[in-house]
């Protein structure tokens, strides 16, 4: 099975320097699941303007760790939050954010042992 | 050795480091990472040298950031990292001061690089103007002068006055006085020191492009169809010194003054007033009044351009100046060449003080320069010093003997020309040949 994430951006930036690409995935794993669940309980509320604003950020942390099945969609819910259209698509796209987020972080620990 | 402090401003964790990482990638980059707008705020102190921020941070908003950061050092550049992919957000950002918007894409990281080292360049090249400039004002500071005669204090006197003013200026001297470094210390002293010193010597320009070099040329009648700025519209918000001033033709003349009077200028085939703002400071040879009675100058022309004149006295007028000004070129020549210190003996001392020094300055620096190369010892005596003045008569004159000594110089000049043949030299000079043995018995020559 494919990977759900790719680091070569990372691995070309860290420039064969592994512990500082461990240090970034570790970091990454220790905030992503906090930003993810800040978009959902944002949706909940219906804080749409918190919703954008957490997408935003969370965004080049998925550019970075190659989590190409959320690109796309992260961008999406950053502008529907932002602007407060399309609403009715969000749910869906949210869900698909926490299950494939947890599909990463869950591969990630694995093959970096932690 | 650390010397680029740069801070990053990041909430998110993995961007900082990422940042961080890439930055020291380059060793002389000292990297302190924020997560919050108000830590950075608080520690502006530590005078980072770059900035780079996210323009979304959870505590402080990115203009109110921004600003901080402006108010404590407005040349500070601020690079703003942000996913907004908005250009209108960059164009906005620019406005607001920061120096450029680094979209947090994949080529983000190798953007910012690059922009750092511009940055880093730039910033090398600013200090680099800031330490010219200082140089230059303190070269030009007014206690740098030298000369404590007479004459002088009341140059400096003037001087003073026409410094804390915009009143135009107007030099005369003979050659060698020092009249440009007295323009450039009026100019670097006064409130327009920081706008550019423009120097035009009219006597080196063909008549008949003055007028192009003076106002420029516009682009209309430019062969490349670019205008040429001119010499004028250079020294705006500045000081022009304008050298020969009594070669402009009347013509320009009139227009020079147009020019001060509207303080505006149009260049040479040109329609469009362009405005101007400058301090004229005027040089020239023989007396201003006199040159306005020859018709060389308008008289309007004469009483505008003239405002506060200043007679740069010669040197064989400025007393024990000469002796103050040699050392000064002693030393700095001494400096500048890395030798040890050298002194003026008395004799040399005399020497110098006795002579008329017919090109002034310029020729007293040149004469003292090549005795400190002559000298031995670190001493520079009355035989390391050679005068090489071309107006010998002039020079024999200044020296200011008793007409019983002329009287000894010239006799003994004509014995060393006639080899001693006392009856052709008193039928030469006219005298009786019994006057000069007199003065051979009693070893007078």
């Amino acid at each position: 099975m494919a990977k759900t994430y790719n680091l070569s951006q990372l691995e070309s930036l860290a420039d064969g320097d592994n512990e500082f690409i461990l240090e970034i995935v570790s970091t990454f794993l220790e905030h992503a699941p906090i930003q993810v669940q800040d978009i959902k309980n944002a949706f909940d509320i219906s804080d749409y303007n918190t919703l954008g604003q957490m997408a935003h950020k969370i965004k080049p942390s998925i550019d970075l760790m190659g989590i190409e099945s959320l690109t796309s969609d992260i961008r999406l819910i950053e502008k529907y939050g932002k602007n407060e259209e399309n609403l009715n698509k969000l749910p869906d796209l949210i869900n698909k954010l926490i299950m494939v987020s947890e599909e990463v972080f869950e591969e990630m620990r694995t093959n970096n042992n932690m | 050795m650390k010397n680029t402090k740069i801070f990053v401003i990041e909430d998110d964790l993995m961007y900082a480091k990422l940042l961080e990482h890439q930055l020291k990638l380059d060793p002389i980059n000292e990297v302190e990472i924020f997560t919050s707008g108000k830590e950075a705020l608080d520690n502006l102190h530590k005078n980072p040298s770059i900035i780079t921020l996210d323009y979304t941070l959870p505590d402080i908003s990115g203009k109110e950031l921004i600003n901080g950061i402006l108010k404590f050092n407005p040349e500070l550049p601020i690079v703003v990292v942000s996913g907004q992919e908005d250009i209108n957000t960059a164009i906005n950002l620019l406005k607001e001061g920061v120096y450029d918007y680094i979209v947090k894409d994949n080529e983000a990281m190798e953007r910012i690089s690059k922009l750092i080292i511009n940055i880093k360049e730039k910033l090398a090249l600013t200090k680099e103007v800031i330490s010219l400039r200082n140089q230059i004002f303190e070269k030009y500071e007014f206690d740098n002068l030298i000369g404590k005669s007479s004459v002088m204090q009341k140059v400096y006197q003037t001087m003073e006055k026409a410094i804390k003013t915009n009143i135009n200026v107007s030099l005369h001297g003979e050659p060698g006085t020092g009249k440009e470094m007295i323009a450039k210390t009026i100019h670097y002293n006064s409130l327009r020191k920081d706008e550019p010193f423009v120097s035009i010597d009219l006597r080196a320009i063909s008549p008949e492009v003055i007028d192009k070099e003076l106002f420029g040329i516009d682009r209309r009648i430019s062969e490349n169809g670019f205008p040429k700025i001119g010499f004028l519209e250079r020294a705006n918000k500045g000081t022009i010194f304008i050298e020969g001033f009594e070669d402009l033709n009347e013509q320009l003349q009139f227009y020079l003054q147009k020019i001060l009077q509207n303080k505006e200028i149009v260049r040479v085939g040109g329609v469009e007033p362009i405005p101007i703002d400058i301090r004229i400071i005027i040089s020239y040879n023989g007396i201003l009044s006199e040159l306005v009675s020859r018709g060389k100058l308008k008289e309007q022309q004469y009483f505008r351009t003239m405002g506060v004149p200043i007679d740069i006295p010669p040197l064989r007028e400025r007393e024990f100046d000469v002796i103050l000004l040699a050392k000064k070129f002693i030393d700095s020549f001494v400096a500048s060449n890395n030798l040890d210190p050298i002194s003026l003996n008395s004799d040399a001392q005399d020497k110098l003080m006795n002579y008329p020094f017919t090109g002034n300055v310029q020729e007293l620096k040149a004469v003292v320069e090549l005795a400190t190369v002559m000298s031995s010892n670190n001493i520079i005596t009355d035989n390391d010093i050679t005068f090489n003045s071309s107006n010998n008569l002039s020079d024999f004159l200044f020296e200011e003997k008793t007409l019983k000594d002329y009287t000894r110089g010239i006799i003994k000049h004509f014995l060393d020309k006639y080899e001693n043949n006392v009856l052709l030299v008193a039928e030469k000079l006219d005298v009786g040949k019994s006057t000069i043995y007199r003065m051979i018995k009693n070893n007078e020559i």
